[in-house]
């Protein structure tokens, strides 16, 4: 087969990557965190490329809302409530049954970091919290692994690579030690986001991830910033901080066992509950004790319940969201009672 | 007077700081370009505007 009709034809002419950097592509492992708008566009663009090993961190199901900007899920997926990585897991297995794509059905903490990052080459920051980034970006520092983080904001976006080593900045160095205050910090929620937002930043990353793993030499060093509607593109310098605390080794978050969680979904009308241990929940068993006050019915991945006042879906893990509920008492109440905390 | 903020002509109080400016629109955790040149928000926050002075702030975006 000629190179230019064989499957990565187009990039193994292109000077930049060539059949050695396929190659690499093929012996490459790369963790995505979170299936979100950015994570979606970003599995998608590596999985053509030919990455060999994709994996895929998720725990959330597909909502209606987010079909505006979060490829490759549908009406129907929207409508079954389908978990996002077992979803994408199967699409992109039919896109390039070459490579492997795995789902890890969980949120990232900082007990689970490790099982998660530690045999992959590159990780890729598809979240939609400064917190899990300060998260990802210990993990990474401890773990001595590059990681790209991509931010969306209504037409605007930034991109940085952020590699191991000494005089590398981290991300804590990037965005300084004032305290995070929840409400304070625009979010997608509250100002919106555009598709076109976040194919740019994904594509920003992608390209990125494909320079560091063909082991290129013109991997950005600066922060690339836009904004699509005010028609801006600037790139900043990232000074590392001398007192940064991450770059002594000094964490908060990785490493720390995780403790019981209620945390709202950003857009959702739902409380996540994460209790601090993962198990393995038998459905069968639950959906017996529960048929008697209310409708079940569940898969391999989660169970629903609803009783025509709470509505529950519980993961395999333990993991729940309770829906239409934004207060955090009443999350757990919900969950104290018919989960069991 | 007068100072550009992301292209945009915009009236500041004649003395208005670099922390001044940075509050009066709200900016937590942001980067800052004073007529072109990439200043620490800190250093930035110090300083006095002129009249004329071209400010590009870019928040730092936490969306996914
Ligand atoms: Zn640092």
């Amino acid at each position: 087969m000629s190179v230019q009709s064989s499957r990565y034809g187009r990039q193994e002419i292109f000077y930049g990557i060539g059949p050695e950097g396929q190659e690499k592509l093929k012996k490459a492992r790369v963790a995505i965190i979170e299936m979100s708008a950015i994570g979606t566009a970003v599995a998608n663009n590596l999985a053509r490329a030919g990455v060999g090993f994709i994996r895929l961190i998720d725990g959330d199901y597909v909502d209606i809302s987010e079909l505006q900007r979060q490829s490759l899920f549908t009406e129907e997926d929207a409508r079954n409530e389908r978990v996002k990585a077992v979803i994408l897991k199967e699409y992109l297995g039919s896109v390039n049954s070459e490579i492997e794509v795995e789902d890890r059905i969980t949120i990232l903490d900082g007990s689970n970091a490790d099982s998660l990052l530690s045999d992959v080459d590159v990780v890729v920051d598809a979240s939609d919290s400064f917190e899990t980034r300060l998260l990802i970006n210990e993990a990474c520092h401890a773990l001595k692994k590059p990681w790209v983080y991509g931010g969306a904001l209504a037409a605007s976006g930034m991109v940085k690579v952020f590699l191991p080593g000494e005089e590398e900045p981290c991300f804590r160095c990037f965005i300084g030690d004032e305290e995070f205050i929840p409400g304070e910090t625009p979010t997608c929620a509250t100002e919106g986001v555009l598709c076109s937002t976040v194919s740019m930043i994904a594509a920003l990353q992608c390209a990125e991830v494909l320079k560091l793993l063909t082991d290129a030499d013109s991997v950005r060093s600066d922060l690339i910033s836009f904004d699509l509607w005010d028609n801006s593109f600037d790139t900043f310098t990232v000074e590392k901080d001398p007192e940064c605390p991450v770059c002594r080794g000094e964490y908060s978050f990785y490493g720390k066992a995780s403790k019981a969680q209620t945390v709202s979904m950003c857009g959702k009308d739902s409380m996540q509950i994460v209790p601090s241990n993962e198990g393995e929940i038998d459905f069968e068993k639950y959906a017996e004790k529960l048929k008697n006050r209310g409708k079940v019915k569940y898969t391999k991945y989660t169970l629903d319940f609803d009783d025509g006042d709470v509505e529950i879906k519980l993961f395999k893990t333990g993991r729940a969201i309770i829906k239409h509920v934004s207060d955090e008492k009443r999350a757990r109440a919900v969950y104290a009672e018919y989960i069991g905390l | 007077m007068i100072v550009l903020h992301n292209g945009e002509e915009t009236e500041v109080p004649e003395g208005t700081t670099g922390k001044q400016f940075l509050q009066k629109f709200g900016y937590r955790r942001a980067m800052v370009k004073l007529n072109g040149e990439q200043l620490q928000v800190i250093t930035f926050s110090k300083m006095t505007l002129n009249e004329g002075d071209e400010i590009t702030v870019k928040r730092i975006s936490g969306g996914g």
